[in-house]
């Protein structure tokens, strides 16, 4: 049995990244929101450490994930935990038919999986204030979110890799391949 | 031992969701500000917003100020520099005024108020779109508690969620979780005020004899603890009556531009049905 040599770099780098990102989401991606519309660079990093980190390990590091994305947004803590934790099993099920190395893949997870974040954010928002009335236009919210989503994916996906690429140089040679 | 081999991944995605969601659960029943940890990892986050918030604010000074300027002068280098630096102060002079005059407001405000008050700064908000919260500067060292409530020199801003040491979080009054009950000045027709998509605001549970009126300004009542009676929330924008149903539909359009918040000051008194 061969242990994925790159597990340790990737997950420090969707942690790392992860932290920056999230940070960038509450102050410069809101500048750049349009509308409503916000880029969503959480969600990819959620869907890429399905595909690509083992179980156990990548369930730690979308649950820092989710906790942070709590600490940063809304005013309930543990919706997002819930939501990152579902979509990563998702992704952990799919990665067993599927590889997410081609861009038009990446793009059509996180369009696909984005879109149901944000359902089941409405969802969560309706079961803790049952007096949340959601706007009419939602759907069509949560589609061009999702598409927005979709079309920045390869952007964040790259940038994950490229980090994973740096920190695997760092990385000390004895956890590198383990046979 | 095989057993846990065989069923090792329902096993482990079982007890990580079971655990997320007991979290969320757990979250949702306590309410946000008795949640314990994280603190130190908003203490971390704090420093990082503000730096990125400085650099764009920074970065957007200079795109409107500067760099305008020098497209369209053609003059030569030491004019130029002249010109720019000159702006440049000017633009400084200009800002300094206008966070003296909104330093100036908020100060009267407070003086109006009567209650201790600290001013904080406004370093980062919500990722999300559904939801409307900000990080501020100020923290439990700084006297900031879950609860507490905030204001600008416009009105009623939200209140205190969450604090770390050096920040807090704030929900803003547009947010779906958030109410506060309020009084409408005219007619004293009471009511509570909600969060409503669009940024906007919805006063519930007003009675169909109440008299409310377009134009009406909606303050706090004082009676849930956590504001201070005659805050101004908003001004009622629009009143329809329900054919069916026991309430009128209101709706109010907030007095504090939440889209522009830069200072903002937070009483420190606690939700008095707590002390």
């Amino acid at each position: 049995m061969r242990r994925d040599a790159s597990r340790g770099p990737r997950a420090l780098a969707t942690l790392v990244l992860g932290f920056l990102l999230a940070v960038l989401g509450s102050t410069a991606f809101s500048w750049w929101a349009l509308g409503p519309l916000r880029l969503e660079p959480l969600i990819v990093l959620v869907v890429s450490a399905g595909y690509r980190l083992p179980l156990v390990l990548g369930f730690v590091v979308v649950m820092f994930l989710g906790y942070l994305a709590d600490l940063l947004s809304g005013g309930v803590m543990g919706l997002n935990l819930v939501i990152f934790s579902v979509i990563y099993v998702i992704c952990q099920l799919a990665r067993r038919k599927l590889d997410i190395a081609s861009w038009p893949f990446q793009m059509l997870s996180v369009g696909v999986l984005s879109v149901l974040a944000h359902l089941l954010t409405a969802g969560g928002v309706t079961l803790t204030v049952p007096s949340y009335v959601p706007p009419a236009n939602l759907p069509l919210l949560f589609l061009a979110q999702g598409l927005i989503s979709a079309l920045t994916a390869p952007l964040f996906f790259g940038l994950n890799e490229a980090l994973v690429g740096l920190l695997a140089r760092c990385w000390p040679s004895e956890y590198k391949a383990v046979p | 031992m095989n057993f846990f081999r065989k069923y090792r991944f329902p096993i482990i995605v079982g007890l990580f969701v079971l655990g997320a969601l007991a979290y969320f659960s757990f979250s949702a029943g306590k309410g946000v500000e008795r949640i314990p940890a994280g603190r130190y990892l908003l203490e971390v986050a704090g420093p990082v917003q503000r730096g990125i918030s400085g650099v764009g604010q920074w970065f957007n000074s200079i795109w409107r100020h500067y760099f305008a300027l020098v497209q369209a002068a053609e003059e030569n280098d030491r004019l130029r520099r002249e010109l720019a630096a000159l702006k440049q102060r000017t633009v400084d002079h200009d800002e300094l005024e206008l966070a003296n005059r909104r330093l100036k407001k908020l100060l009267e405000f407070k003086r109006n108020l009567d209650y201790p008050m600290v001013a904080a700064e406004v370093v980062g908000t919500d990722p999300s779109s559904q939801f409307k919260t900000v990080i501020i500067n100020k923290g439990s060292s700084d006297g900031v508690l879950p609860l507490m409530p905030v204001v600008c020199a416009r009105g009623a801003v939200g209140r205190i969620i969450w604090a770390s040491p050096h920040y807090a979080k704030l929900l803003l009054l547009i947010d779906p979780n958030s109410g506060v009950d309020v009084i409408v000045q005219r007619s004293r027709a009471r009511g509570v005020v909600e969060g409503a998509p669009g940024g906007e605001l919805r006063l519930k549970y007003v009675i169909h004899t109440e008299d409310v009126q377009p134009g009406d300004k909606v303050v706090t009542s004082g009676a849930a603890g956590v504001y201070p009676k005659g805050v101004l929330v908003g001004t009622v924008s629009k009143v329809r009556q329900e054919e069916d149903g026991a309430f009128q539909r209101v709706e109010i359009s907030p007095a504090v531009d939440f889209g522009r918040l830069e200072e903002v000051l937070v009483m420190l008194r606690r939700r008095q049905l707590d002390q």
